[in-house]
C-alpha cells in the first residue's frame, strides 16, 4: 500500500517537473526568439522580422485587477491588429497595486521586450528619460503618430523633457479639481444645500448636520490608494510641481516656495484638526489601506469621502460605491504637468518594433473598434450597445470588471456607457479647456541631482503629512515647524533650489 | 601529491559538493560583477559598462540626514534584542519539547510553535490590526470595556519596540527551537542515564549536560544571525505597523528607508549602493564576532 502511495508521488512529482520543464523551454524560445529579432533589427532593419513570421509587438497596461475576461480581450486585440498592423500582441496587463515595481523592474532589464507601456509615473517621466530608460518620441511622432499630435495638440508639451517628446498622455481629465461626495439619500432627507459649498471650510456646517443626524458615520476620508498626504488646494492656483517639496503657490509665477510653511497650508491643517476632534475623520485613515472611501460608503461607514472630479465623475463614482450620491465640486480646476504625465503611454529604450509601437499607438487615437474593446472589453459578452447608442451591461460584464474610458488612449471614440450624458466626451474637452493651466505646464523635475535628499525628504514626509493632515497632531503648529525644520535638516534647501534652477533653465528655452 | 590523492580518494564526495557548489557560483558569487553600478550613475542607453563612474555618489543618500543615525540605531538594536531574546526563548521552547515524554504531544506542540512561521507577514500585520484598531480587540473589547481611553496603536511610538519584539518572537522562536530540539534529540541518552544513576536534577541535567552539549549549535546558529545584523525583515517593519508614518522613528531601518525613497525613483545604482553596504557591514560583524568566539572558546570558531 505504501508503495503504490510512493509511486503515485512520484508520478506526480515527475508530471510536474516535465510540465513546469515545458513552460520554461516555451519561455526560453520567446526569449530566443526576441533574441533573433532584435538581431535582424540590428543587422540593416531592412526587414524588421524573419521572413513569413510576422513580428509580435509586447504592449503592457494597466487595471484596477486582471480582469477575468483577459484571454478574449488579447484575441480580439490580435484580430485587430493583424488586420491593421500586420502584428500580433502580447498584452500583459499590470495592476495599479504592482505597477511601479513591475515598471522599475521592466525598464531595468535592457534584454526584456517590451514596445509599448502604459506607464504610471507619478513622480514624472523625466526620472526614467535621465536613465535613458525612454525612447525620444518626435520623429516617430512625425512619421507615424499624425493623429495623436492631432488630437493631443498642445498636451504633448507636457510629456516634453528637454525639448523631445517621450510619451504620448491619453485623452481624459487633464486637470485637477477636488470634491466631496455625499450620499444622496442622506442629503435629501436633511434637506442639505450643497451648491454653497464651494470650499473645504464650506464642508463644516454640512458635516456637522450630518454629524448630529447620524453619529455613527463619518464624514472625511479620501478614496482609492494612500497617497502620501492628504492636502489637496482647492483655489485652482497651486501647482504642486510633482511633488510637493517645492511649489508654485501661485502658478502664474515660476517661482518656488515652501508649501509647508504657507498660511493656506496651516488653515487647512488646523480646520482637519477642527474636523478630527468633533469626529468627522474616519479614525483608521492612516492605517486602512484596503478601503478607499467608495469601499467605505458602501459598507455603511462613511457618509461622504472626497475624490477629484471631471466631468463622468459623479456616474463612475456611483458605481463604485454602489449607491446615488450627490457632489460639491470645490474650487476650480487646474492642470499642471504632473496631471498630464501621471498616465503616459511610453515607448521603453528595450523596444525592439518603435515604428509598430508608434503605429499602434496611433490606432489608439482612431480605432474606435480598439479604444472600446480596452475600455469595456469583449463587445457582444461584456457589453452591448444599446438601441439609444450606449454602451450597457452585456452577458458576462463582470468578465471585464473594469470599465473605464480614460485609459485606452482617444476617449472621445469610445462609446459612453449609460447614465452619462451623450455628450461626457466634449464636455470632459471642454472642461479640460477651462481649466486654469499653470505657467509651468510641460516642466518636469528631473530629480537625479538631487536622489540623497529627495530619498531624505520623503522620508521626512512620510513621518509626519498624514497625520498632521488628517488631524490627528496634537498641537498643529508644533508639527507642521517640527515637519519644516526636519526638511530643511534634510535638504529641502537644496532641493528648492535644483527645482527653482530647472524651472528658469527650462523658461529660458521656451 | 598528497593533496591530489587526496582529492583523488574523496571524489565522489566531491561530486556531490558539485551541485551546491554551482548554485553557490551562480547565485552568489556571479552576481557580484553587478556591484560595479553601486558605483556608476547608470544610462541605459548605452548600458552598464559604458555609464559613466560616480564615485561614492549612490552612498551619500545612506548618510546624508539625521535619519541615518535612527535607522542604523533602530536596525542594530532591533536586530540584537532580536538574537537575544530569540536565542533564550527559542532554546528554552526546544529543551521543554525534549523533556516531554509522549511523543505525541510533542509533534502536537511542535507543529503549533511552527504555525506562525509559516504565515506570511501580511497575514500576520491583519490579525495584530485586529487586535490593536481602533475598533480592535484591545480597544473595544478591553480598554472600553474597563472604561478606559482607547489607544490610536499605530500614533504611538513608545508601544511599537515592544509589540515588535513580541510579534517577532511568536513568529520566529518556534523555527528555531526545531533545529535545537533535532540537536537534543541527537544526543547520546547514555550521559543521561549516567546523570540520572548520580542522581541529578532536572535543572542540572539542562544546565550541566544540554545546554553545554547545544553550545556548538547555538554559536552556529547566532553568528549565522549576527550576520545579518544589518538586514531587516522587511515585512515585520513595514506590513506590520501598517506603512504608518507617525512611529516611523520606532519602525523605520535600513530596508524600508531604502523602499521608501526608492520606491518612486526606482534606482538601481542606489539601491545596489544599499545592498552592497549591508554586505560589507555584515562581513565585518561576522568576522569580528568569530575572532570573539575564537578567544573565548577557540573550537566553536568556524573560521
Amino acid at each position: 500500500m505504501k508503495r503504490k502511495l510512493l509511486a503515485l508521488l512520484l508520478a506526480a512529482a515527475m508530471t510536474m517537473t516535465a510540465l513546469t520543464g515545458c513552460g520554461g523551454n516555451q519561455a526560453a524560445d520567446n526569449g530566443n526568439k526576441n533574441a533573433e529579432n532584435s538581431k535582424t533589427e540590428e543587422n540593416g532593419g531592412d526587414t524588421q522580422a524573419k521572413e513569413g513570421e510576422i513580428p509580435n509587438l509586447v504592449v503592457t497596461y494597466a487595471y484596477l485587477e486582471v480582469p477575468a475576461d483577459i484571454d478574449a480581450v488579447t484575441e480580439k486585440l490580435n484580430e485587430i491588429t493583424t488586420e491593421k498592423l500586420g502584428c500580433t500582441v502580447t498584452f500583459i496587463p499590470y495592476t495599479y497595486g504592482n505597477i511601479q515595481d513591475q515598471m522599475a523592474l521592466t525598464l531595468a532589464s535592457p534584454s526584456e521586450q517590451v514596445d509599448c507601456m502604459f506607464g504610471m509615473f507619478r513622480s514624472g517621466i523625466a526620472g526614467a528619460v535621465g536613465k535613458g530608460q525612454l525612447k525620444a518620441l518626435d520623429g516617430l511622432l512625425d512619421e507615424y503618430g499624425q493623429d495623436i499630435k492631432a488630437t493631443l495638440g498642445d498636451y504633448l508639451e507636457g510629456t516634453t523633457v528637454n525639448g523631445e517628446v517621450y510619451g504620448v498622455t491619453t485623452v481624459r481629465d487633464l486637470a485637477g479639481q477636488s470634491a466631496y461626495y455625499f450620499d444622496k439619500a442622506i442629503i435629501d432627507e436633511l434637506q442639505i444645500d450643497l451648491s454653497a459649498v464651494h470650499k473645504y471650510e464650506d464642508l463644516t456646517p454640512v458635516f456637522a448636520k450630518i454629524k448630529e443626524a447620524y453619529p455613527n458615520l463619518y464624514l472625511a476620508c479620501n478614496s482609492g490608494v494612500k497617497p502620501e498626504g492628504y492636502y489637496m488646494s482647492d483655489d485652482g492656483i497651486q501647482d504642486p510641481l510633482t511633488d510637493k517639496l517645492g511649489v508654485l503657490m501661485d502658478s502664474s509665477e515660476l517661482k518656488v516656495t515652501n508649501l509647508f510653511e504657507s498660511q493656506e497650508y496651516k488653515d487647512f491643517c488646523k480646520m482637519m484638526k477642527e474636523w478630527n476632534d468633533a469626529g468627522y475623520v474616519y479614525p483608521d485613515i492612516i492605517t486602512d489601506e484596503a478601503n478607499g472611501g467608495q469601499a467605505l460608503m458602501k459598507s455603511g461607514v462613511v457618509a461622504s469621502y472626497q475624490n477629484v472630479y471631471k466631468p463622468g465623475a459623479l456616474t463612475e463614482n456611483e458605481l463604485l460605491a454602489g449607491r446615488e450620491l450627490e457632489v460639491a465640486v470645490l474650487g476650480e480646476p487646474i492642470s499642471y504637468t504632473s496631471k498630464v504625465q501621471n498616465w503616459s503611454w511610453v515607448i521603453p529604450e528595450n523596444s525592439v518594433y518603435p515604428e509598430l509601437a508608434m503605429q499602434f499607438l496611433n490606432l489608439l487615437y482612431t480605432d474606435a473598434d480598439l479604444v472600446n474593446l480596452l475600455n469595456y472589453g469583449v463587445e457582444g459578452k461584456n457589453w452591448v450597445l444599446d438601441a439609444d447608442g450606449f454602451a450597457t451591461d452585456g452577458p458576462d460584464t463582470d468578465g471585464y470588471s473594469d470599465k473605464t474610458a480614460w485609459k485606452s488612449g482617444n476617449a472621445m471614440l469610445s462609446a459612453v456607457w449609460k447614465g452619462d450624458e451623450a455628450t461626457l466626451y466634449t464636455d470632459l474637452m471642454d472642461w479640460n479647456k477651462s481649466a486654469n493651466k499653470s505657467a509651468a505646464l510641460g516642466f518636469a523635475f528631473d530629480s537625479a541631482n538631487v536622489t540623497s535628499e529627495y530619498t531624505a525628504l520623503s522620508s521626512v514626509t512620510a513621518q509626519y503629512r498624514m497625520m498632521i493632515e488628517w488631524g490627528f497632531a496634537a498641537d498643529v503648529d508644533a508639527s507642521i515647524a517640527e515637519m519644516n525644520d526636519a526638511l530643511y535638516a534634510a535638504g529641502l534647501k537644496e532641493y528648492m533650489a535644483e527645482k527653482q534652477k530647472q524651472l528658469d533653465a527650462w523658461a529660458a528655452a521656451k | 601529491m598528497k593533496k591530489r590523492k587526496m582529492a583523488w580518494r574523496y571524489r565522489y564526495l566531491y561530486l556531490l559538493m558539485l551541485p551546491g557548489l554551482i548554485y553557490l557560483l551562480i547565485n552568489n558569487y556571479l552576481p557580484m560583477a553587478g556591484l560595479v553600478i553601486a558605483f556608476k550613475k547608470v544610462n541605459f542607453r548605452t548600458g552598464i559598462w559604458s555609464s559613466p563612474w560616480c564615485g561614492l555618489e549612490n552612498f551619500k543618500y545612506l548618510f546624508a540626514t539625521k535619519d541615518a543615525w535612527i535607522i542604523t540605531r533602530n536596525t542594530i538594536l532591533y536586530n540584537l534584542v532580536f538574537i537575544i531574546l530569540g536565542l533564550v526563548v527559542s532554546v528554552a521552547l526546544a529543551i521543554f519539547l525534549s523533556e516531554m515524554r509522549s511523543k505525541k504531544m510533542r509533534s502536537l506542540h511542535q507543529g503549533c510553535l511552527l504555525i506562525p512561521y509559516i504565515i506570511s507577514y501580511v497575514v500576520v500585520s491583519y490579525l495584530v490590526y485586529a487586535f490593536l484598531g481602533s475598533n480592535g480587540l484591545i480597544n473595544k473589547g478591553i480598554l472600553q470595556e474597563m472604561g478606559k481611553n482607547s489607544v490610536n496603536w499605530y500614533l504611538e511610538s513608545k508601544y511599537w519596540p515592544f509589540i515588535l519584539v513580541f510579534v517577532n518572537t511568536w513568529k520566529n522562536a518556534g523555527y528555531a527551537s526545531v533545529i535545537y530540539l533535532a540537536t537534543i534529540l541527537g544526543f547520546d541518552d547514555s550521559v543521561y542515564e549516567a546523570a540520572q544513576l548520580d542522581g541529578v536534577t532536572p535543572w542540572q541535567k539542562i544546565r550541566y549536560i544540554t545546554i553545554p552539549l547545544l553550545k556548538p549549535t547555538i554559536i552556529t546558529l547566532t553568528m549565522l544571525n549576527v550576520g545579518r545584523i544589518f538586514y531587516s525583515d522587511f515585512g515585520l517593519f513595514y506590513q506590520v505597523p501598517q506603512n504608518s508614518g507617525a512611529i516611523l522613528n520606532v519602525t523605520n531601518v535600513l530596508d524600508t528607508y531604502v523602499y521608501r525613497g526608492l520606491l518612486e525613483l526606482g534606482d538601481v545604482s542606489m539601491s545596489s549602493a544599499a545592498g552592497l553596504y549591508q554586505a560589507v557591514v555584515g562581513f565585518f560583524v561576522i568576522m569580528a564576532a568569530n575572532a570573539l568566539v575564537r578567544k573565548i572558546s577557540p573550537d566553536d570558531a568556524i573560521i
